[in-house]
């Protein structure tokens, strides 16, 4: 149900906000603002890298950890494909402010993020995140450094602590690439995801409002 | 010449302290009493009938009778056909909004509140058992299927590892097979027939082209300073609506603001132009400024009349107060007969006062059959039209004598040729009173050809832009034809909601199709009952193999045996009954609120009264299913446009039928006491006769639609016509023909010009008061010259 993603959706951003790719010399960061400026002077100059990723889930209602595996491809400022390829393929396209979503033989549904305004309030954080400008999702978390380094974000009150406990973003000390992002959830489950083979490309128009890729 | 007076008769046309008196207070009295009657534009006082306007006042009631629509229509920059909706929706918020915090308005709806899903989802979920129907748990059983229990899990498990699962897992283990879906589908039954669709909690259409926004008026919008005040707010909120976006406004005050435009057009263009007719003509005859004062006279009595109705009401109905005062001109016509007996040289005599009297009672009882008018605003103005001919009949006695003392007397050498006329040509009686009964004849078979048309629309002048807002709205939105209101009432919520799912039902039987209805979403607590109590059937029936299948079925898609307990808890939990109050306060409110309302009694009583109402589009089928609820549930309103519409005829023939009758009966009363020969009665009820025959003729000839206008000024033209025949009869009696024809003649003279040019305005309810004013004065005046005298016995005439 819409509802559903629409909840969703600053989660997606945080996530897409953390693997932005982040180059600059390994330092050590004293405070949560100096490491977010450097995050997002670095991000800046980047405008489209794809990057593989690996969702695991630890859910109590799972009798074992559910792995998922799949492609993330990003165009600043607003574009994004998430796609899972292992073991169910499902797709997930924002361009500017449409989307779509497909899975497995069901019709495409099309989505437009400008027309709720709360969807308009999601879009200006991913648009936030993908940036690198993670202060602008401050209103809904609030931030603290972790050792990795890392960034840790806690909704606030009346946010979506319903769904959210905490997430926990750990960069890659010298390139300050994100390694993984760990999303826990208030019962106690949570969701590991794990990036890798990032790079930067150059992605075709169609790869943001077409589910299919293929010939 | 100046009229030379005896001292007696000066004496009696003089104005003694004491009446002076009596004037001044009556009106200085009149004056302060009517500035405290306040002025009602009410429509409902149009309206015949408690039955009728008890209708009308539920759908009032109901936010329905003062309700605007905006639709936004997306055209393009450049008329495109490519529609953005966001473009639409962001117009529509920023109008919404502004409509919203003006005191103006209220339910001012535009879009279901932020994540209305998931607290829909959470409440129908929590209620499933009192709202599911029978064809509902058929489809929930269907889903507890082993096979497609185990689609559904494997479903929710990939669901669950998408990357918008996170959520999902709470309303999964608790609804692994979406019943709630089952639930939210009930919604469109909301929609009825409106072609409206959601994107993203905007009411859009289908081709996202279109947008709707609708808000209730505080005010009745049947007021002009009210409508104007409407206008002006929503014009402020739509102005800056970006180019490629129009925004089309539906709603009464548009046709309020058009047809006072209208009428005010007319009247700035005819108005000058009769009252230069009428001063010219009364100069030419009278040649004398005194003239104009004596027609002014009578309208001195407005004020008391006012005061008078203000004694009964609060208020007074602007339309009985526009028409009552055009019903005082009837007493314009006693001041000229008095003024015309100075103007010839032969005073105010006693056969002069005793037409006068004569004329003003057959007036005055007309005005007390109307009183009897089952339309309130009839009464009313009966009520002013009594006041103020008594009041104006004193006023012209004792004050025109004072003005008409002075005045010069003209030669009477036209008259005398008149009489000469009429006296000397006996062998054109026959073909007089022949053409007469001819026309008899002819009103006598038009009669039967007449309809009343009770439909208020026919007296509407929307302009151009009106007409094409309305019917594009219909197109976008509608079903393109007329709704019907069928409201269900209850002292409580439970009462009315129990009646409003029998309507539901028996329009469903009755093969009703395309209404918009509460009860799937809100059912009483009676059909909450019975369905509770097939649900714990259908629990005893499938929980003891689901129990079993559930855990199996989980692990085989991927979860634990125990992953979805909280269903098996729901599904063993003992429901509980809905309060209404529940879904009224949830995100569907504004949705729930164009069908329900909590208000007070009709009659003010004070005690809460429940309404709900369904909409039906009039399609042949769903007159059939309407027929259907009111044979089978009497307690109901049906308000359709077409069964009021003839219902209203129905009351209003009937209520013309009556008066009419009555009407004739005193007058006809009246003439023998006065009269006692039905020669001289005839003779004297001839011009009414005419001029009811020439009005039937004309307007069955034209459209054959009595309208509300035709009857208003029917009854002036009765009025006036039976005071011709009665001076012409005691003219002829008294050997006072000289002052009287010509007078007749002023009178029907100064009638035809000042109401007869409203023949041409181009407002539909001035146009019929023109024509039934210039057709009835045009036939009454020459049959009261040519035709009375002629029916009088021969040696009245000698």
């Amino acid at each position: 149900m819409r509802w559903v993603f629409l909840r969703c959706l600053p989660l997606i951003g945080l996530i897409w906000g953390v693997i932005g790719p982040v180059h600059t010399q390994g330092a050590d960061f004293s405070s949560v603002e100096q490491l977010l400026d450097a995050v997002q002077e670095r991000s800046a100059g980047i405008s489209s890298f794809s990057s593989r990723f690996v969702q695991t889930r630890y859910l109590s209602i799972f009798p074992q950890p559910v792995k998922f595996s799949g492609q993330l491809t990003m165009a600043r400022p607003d574009r994004l494909r998430w796609e899972f390829l292992e073991p169910v393929p499902s797709v997930l396209l924002l361009d500017g402010r449409q989307g779509m979503k497909c899975d497995g033989d069901a019709p495409p549904r099309v989505f437009n993020l400008d027309a709720d305004p709360v969807m308009r309030m999601v879009a200006r954080q991913l648009l936030a995140w993908t940036s690198g400008t993670y202060r602008d999702v401050r209103e809904n978390f609030d931030f603290d450094l972790i050792p990795g380094p890392g960034l840790g974000f806690t909704p606030k009150a009346g946010g979506a602590e319903n769904v959210i406990s905490r997430i926990e973003v750990i960069f890659e000390p010298e390139t300050l690439q994100p390694l993984s992002v760990s999303i826990n959830e208030p019962g106690g489950d949570h969701t590991l995801i794990v990036f890798a083979e990032y790079r930067e490309i150059t992605p075709s128009a169609t790869l943001f409002n077409t589910c299919s890729t293929g010939p | 010449m100046i009229v030379k007076l005896s001292s007696e008769q000066g004496k009696d046309f003089g104005l003694s302290g004491w009446r002076l008196f009596i004037i001044l207070g009556v009106t200085l009295l009149g004056v302060y009493s009517a500035l405290s009657v306040k002025l009602d534009e009410d429509a409902l006082d149009l309206l015949p009938g408690p039955e009728v306007r008890r209708q009308l006042v539920d759908l009032s009631r109901l936010g329905m009778v003062n309700r605007i629509f905006l639709s936004f229509d997306f055209t393009g920059p450049n008329q495109e056909v490519t529609a953005d909706p966001n473009q639409l929706v962001a117009e529509i918020a920023r109008v919404g909004s502004i409509l919203s915090a003006d005191p103006l308005f209220r339910e001012v709806f535009y879009r279901l509140p932020e994540g209305y899903e998931f607290r829909l989802a959470g409440t129908f979920h929590e209620y499933l058992p009192v709202l599911v129907d029978g064809k509902d748990r058929e489809a929930i059983r269907e889903r507890l299927a082993p096979e497609r229990l185990r689609e559904f899990l494997v479903d929710d498990f990939l669901k669950l590892n998408s990357v918008a699962g996170l959520p999902l897992i709470g309303m999964i283990r608790r609804d692994p097979l979406d019943f709630t879906s089952i639930v939210l589908e009930k919604m469109k039954g909301l929609r009825g027939g409106m072609q409206i669709s959601l994107w993203n909690g905007f009411f859009l259409s289908k081709d996202l082209k279109h947008g709707l926004l609708w808000l209730e008026g505080l005010e009745t919008m049947t007021d002009t300073v009210n409508a104007v005040k409407v206008k002006q707010s929503i014009d402020r909120a739509v102005a800056g609506a970006p180019t490629g976006i129009r925004i089309r406004v539906v709603g009464p005050f548009a046709h309020t603001i058009a047809n006072a435009e209208a009428i005010r057009h007319d009247l700035a263009k005819l108005l000058p132009i009769a009252m230069g007719i009428l001063a010219v003509f009364l100069l030419a005859v009278f040649r004398s400024w005194r003239a104009l004062v004596v027609v002014a006279v009578p309208f001195l009595a407005i004020p008391p009349a006012i005061a008078l109705v203000g004694l009964f009401s609060p208020s007074i109905s602007a339309m009985a107060l526009g028409f009552g005062i055009v019903l005082l001109g009837i007493a314009v016509d006693f001041a000229v007969h008095i003024y015309y007996g100075f103007h010839r040289g032969q005073g105010f005599g006693p056969s002069l006062k005793t037409s006068v009297l004569m004329a003003a009672g057959t007036t005055i009882g007309v005005f007390v059959v109307l009183l009897f008018s089952q339309i309130p605003a009839h009464r009313q103005m009966a009520l002013l039209a009594l006041g103020g001919i008594g009041w104006a009949l004193v006023l012209s006695w004792w004050l025109v004598p004072m003005v008409g003392r002075g005045c010069k007397q003209s030669p009477a050498l036209i008259d005398n040729r008149l009489l000469c006329f009429v006296q000397k040509t006996h062998r054109w009686n026959l073909i007089r009173i022949g053409c007469w009964l001819v026309l008899l004849l002819a009103g006598l078979a038009g009669w039967g050809s007449l309809r009343y048309s009770g439909d208020l629309k026919s007296l509407d002048m929307p302009d151009d832009s009106i007409s094409q807002n309305e019917e594009a709205f219909l197109r976008i939105w509608g079903s393109g034809v007329d709704s019907a209101f069928v409201v269900a009432r209850g002292s409580s919520s439970a009462e009315a909601l129990n009646v409003n799912d029998q309507v539901y039902f028996t329009l469903r039987e009755e093969g009703g199709e395309g209404f918009q209805s509460l009860a799937p979403l809100l059912p009483g607590p009676a059909r909450q009952n019975e369905n509770l109590a097939s649900w714990r059937l259908m629990q005893q029936e499938n929980l003891p193999q689901l129990e079993l299948e559930l855990p199996v079925a989980a692990v085989d898609a991927g979860f634990t045996a125990d992953a979805f307990a909280p269903f098996l808890d729901w599904f063993h939990r003992e429901a509980t009954l809905m309060d209404p109050g529940l879904l009224l306060e949830s995100p569907l409110r504004p949705l729930l609120m164009s069908l329900y309302r909590e208000v007070g009694t009709s009659e003010g009583a004070g005690e809460d009264e429940v309404l709900v109402a369904t909409i039906v589009p009039e399609t042949t089928g769903n007159r059939l299913a309407l027929a259907g609820v009111a044979r089978s549930l009497p307690e109901v309103s049906i308000l359709s446009g077409g069964l009021w519409r003839q219902q209203v005829e129905k009351l209003l023939h009937y209520d013309l039928i009556r008066l009419s009758s009555l009407a004739a009966l005193v007058i006809i009363l009246l003439c023998w006491v006065y009269f006692r020969r039905l020669r001289l009665m005839a003779a004297a009820l001839a011009p009414v006769v005419a001029a009811l025959s020439a009005m039937v003729v004309f307007i069955s000839l034209t459209d054959g639609l009595l309208n509300m206008m035709h009857v208003l000024m029917g009854i002036m033209v009765i009025g006036l016509s039976v005071d011709y025949g009665i001076f012409v009869v005691q003219a002829c009696r008294s050997d006072h023909t000289a002052a009287t024809f010509p007078a007749v003649s002023v009178c029907a003279v100064t009638t035809l010009s000042g109401f007869g040019v409203l023949a041409f305005a181009g407002h539909p309810a001035l146009h019929a008061l023109g024509v039934t004013v210039l057709v009835g004065i045009g036939a009454a005046w020459p049959t009261a010259l040519l035709v009375t005298p002629a029916l009088l016995p021969w040696e009245q005439e000698l």
